[in-house]
């Protein structure tokens, strides 16, 4: 097992080192930041000298060596607007982006899973159909619309919920369940389809058999089989969550990395677009270690290979 | 103990309890929903198991064996239903039983195995957390540890070699004889009254089938227990059981004990069966098999099920009731207006 997740870790090497490269080419071919920053009328000196103070008048392989230098030592340079380092202004909101996606994915999957179970087990019945609807209707709804949608009802409507910002549990509710509206029905019909294939199989006979009640043959029983594939959807979805925080960040004023982002592009901040892209890969790949450990650990034919 | 006193007489003494007989079962009519409309798997069966005996149910794939099975465990598919007829389990008449009670009975009293061993174990747990889990499920009050004490020395009684390591192991890491070991320590851990064993061995490599019958057989020389055996296998037959139920279509043609049908087979599809086994002590003739295939079940033949394919029918055979029982010698029924064959049709039997 330990042998496994070195061996995973390895093999992500080659990727953490093409990911700064390929964002620090992307980034320079966007133009010149210098032209942004700066006042329309400032001197020409007064832009040669924050071209020399970003080393932006280096020629740019020579500008890359030096990235990747301080990018190994997790340097990725100062904000070119905020004037701070751009890991510390990443790594602070990338712990506000985290607390958003792991509440969302515990949405997600306490609500997806169960609608999935119980649609199986009462297959083709008036259950069934209307969660299928209402999973189909979920998806269908863009995020940033439903978003809106819920503040109005639940936050200037009803005054339950506050409108954006963070700090109280309260106020992670909706951007969470917004997020989180776009993976329910993903894994709502998955583990559907899953727990239809399980409840048909022999060990259920047997299961049954054996005199057990019936939730413990669903619940324990088949859902143990039918989580294998679930966990690999909700593994791959990650990478959609995390497009869908940049979304759901700038809608509920989610002080995120998202939003972080998105200011940083407009801004041409190179250097924080690089870290921003940077720890997303970092998060991505470990995101996959864990599903892949947490794959061996459900189905016992993975772990003894 | 009246051993031969025709426990087959169901119509007479389905509802008389007798002490030798542990389930009976009278008129079983187990119907299921298709496009087709409703069909019968089984229709109208009658037979008794008797107490520390085995009854073997024969018949060719389709003939409604395993629902039978399933009928008396009421674990049929959502399509199927019992629809008619009685049975009855130690004074107690299980058709239309709530299913809380079902679950009571099922494992405790009533243990089944199946025919796929490679796929009738949850892959996702240790088979020793499946025995115990089968414990426990039916006494609360045993802890874990007791449990899996048990479970280790179920293990040991189906002859599992390191039962103590092997008892946390997956299913995948056994072999298929070890599986259907591992199904029969779990089907007998709750020391049943009955065993229902759905074709047990025909997944199996041959010398593998004898060691898993050898070990049925000893262990109920030890418990008592009675067996159900399922199976289209005449050989395993001869070798396990002690009475007989031949099954075509839905319908019980022949039963007795084995002995009896063995030795004087009465109804033609029995013959046919018979005639279509190989046996080493004769000379290589051609197996003799059985025209034609069983028919659909919504579309069954009137009168005698098996009419079309018979080599004996006569224009009676067609006709409704030419499927009733009669007995032939004490305990051997057979459904067959021509029987006994030997008799009127030895001019079409030679």
């Amino acid at each position: 097992m330990l042998k496994y997740v070195i061996r995973r870790l390895i093999s992500t090497i080659p990727t953490l080192i093409a990911v700064p490269i390929i964002c620090f080419l992307l980034t320079r071919l966007s133009g010149d930041p210098t032209e942004l920053m700066l006042p329309m009328d400032a001197s020409d000196e007064a832009r040669t000298a924050f071209r020399a103070l970003h080393g932006l008048d280096k020629p740019i392989w020579e500008q890359l060596l030096l990235f990747c230098e301080n990018a190994f030592r997790g340097d990725f340079g100062m904000s070119l607007r905020f004037g701070e380092p751009a890991s510390t202004l990443v790594l602070e909101r990338l712990a506000a982006t985290t607390e958003l996606a792991v509440a969302s994915l515990g949405f997600a999957v306490l609500l997806g899973i169960p609608f999935g179970v119980i649609a199986a087990q009462r297959r083709n019945s008036l259950v069934d159909r209307a969660i299928r609807n209402a999973v189909a209707v979920s998806q269908a709804i863009p995020s940033f619309y439903l978003g809106i949608l819920m503040i109005m009802v639940f936050a200037v409507g009803l005054g339950w919920l506050p409108t954006g910002g963070r700090g109280e549990v309260s106020n992670l509710v909706l951007p969470a369940l917004t997020l989180a509206s776009g993976l329910v029905p993903l894994i709502a019909r998955v583990t559907r389809s899953c727990m239809l294939d399980e409840l048909r199989r022999d060990y259920v006979r047997t299961a049954r058999a054996k005199g057990l009640k019936e939730y413990i043959v669903v619940w324990k029983h088949s859902l143990r089989n039918a989580f294998i594939p679930v966990i690999t959807v909700i593994g791959l979805q990650i990478g959609a969550l995390m497009s869908g925080v940049v979304v759901t960040e700038t809608v509920f004023a989610w002080p995120g990395v998202g939003r972080l982002a998105i200011q940083a592009i407009y801004a041409r901040d190179f250097p924080v677009v690089q870290a921003v892209v940077f720890f997303f890969a970092i998060v991505f790949i470990v995101v996959n270690i864990l599903v892949d450990v947490v794959y061996a650990l459900m189905d016992p034919r993975v772990r003894y290979q | 103990m009246t051993q031969k006193s025709s426990p087959y007489f169901s119509e007479l003494r389905a509802d008389s309890v007798s002490h030798d007989v542990v389930l009976s079962i009278a008129g079983l009519r187990t119907t299921f929903r298709t496009d087709a409309g409703e069909v019968a798997a089984v229709d109208g069966v009658n037979i008794s198991l008797r107490r520390g005996k085995t009854l073997a149910i024969v018949g060719e794939s389709g003939c409604g064996k395993s629902m039978l099975s399933l009928s008396i465990m009421q674990l049929l598919p959502g399509n199927g239903r019992v629809s008619d007829g009685r049975i009855d389990f130690e004074g107690k008449m299980l058709v239309g039983v709530p299913e809380a009670e079902m679950q009571a009975i099922r494992g405790k009293r009533i243990a089944m195995i199946f025919q796929e061993p490679m796929t009738s174990l949850n892959p996702a747990f240790t088979i020793g957390n499946q025995i115990i889990e089968a414990i426990r499920a039916h006494d609360k009050d045993v802890t874990f540890s007791v449990a899996r004490e048990r479970a280790i020395k179920a293990l040991k009684r189906v002859g599992i070699p390191a039962a103590e390591r092997r008892v946390d192991e997956y299913p995948h890491q056994l072999s298929g004889g070890m599986r259907q070991r591992v199904m029969i320590a779990m089907a007998l851990v709750c020391e049943p009254e009955v065993l229902i064993a759905d074709e047990p061995t025909t997944a199996l490599d041959v010398t593998v089938q004898a060691q898993i019958l050898e070990l049925l057989k000893s262990l109920q020389n030890e418990t008592g227990m009675s067996i159900i055996l399922i199976t289209h296998d005449l050989g395993v037959v001869a070798e396990m059981a002690d009475d007989m139920a031949v099954m075509y279509a839905g319908r019980i043609v022949e039963t007795g004990s084995v002995s009896d049908v063995f030795d004087d087979p009465q109804h033609p599809y029995t013959l046919g069966l018979l005639g279509s086994t190989p046996k080493i002590s004769e000379d290589a003739k051609r197996l003799v098999a059985i025209k034609g295939s069983v028919p659909p079940l919504f579309r069954m033949p009137t009168g005698c099920r098996f009419h079309p394919r018979c080599d004996f029918c006569i224009a009676e055979c067609k006709i409704e009731g030419a499927s009733r029982m009669s007995e032939i010698s004490e305990g051997h029924f057979v459904a067959c207006i021509r029987a006994p064959v030997e008799e009127n049709c030895r001019e079409l039997a030679e």
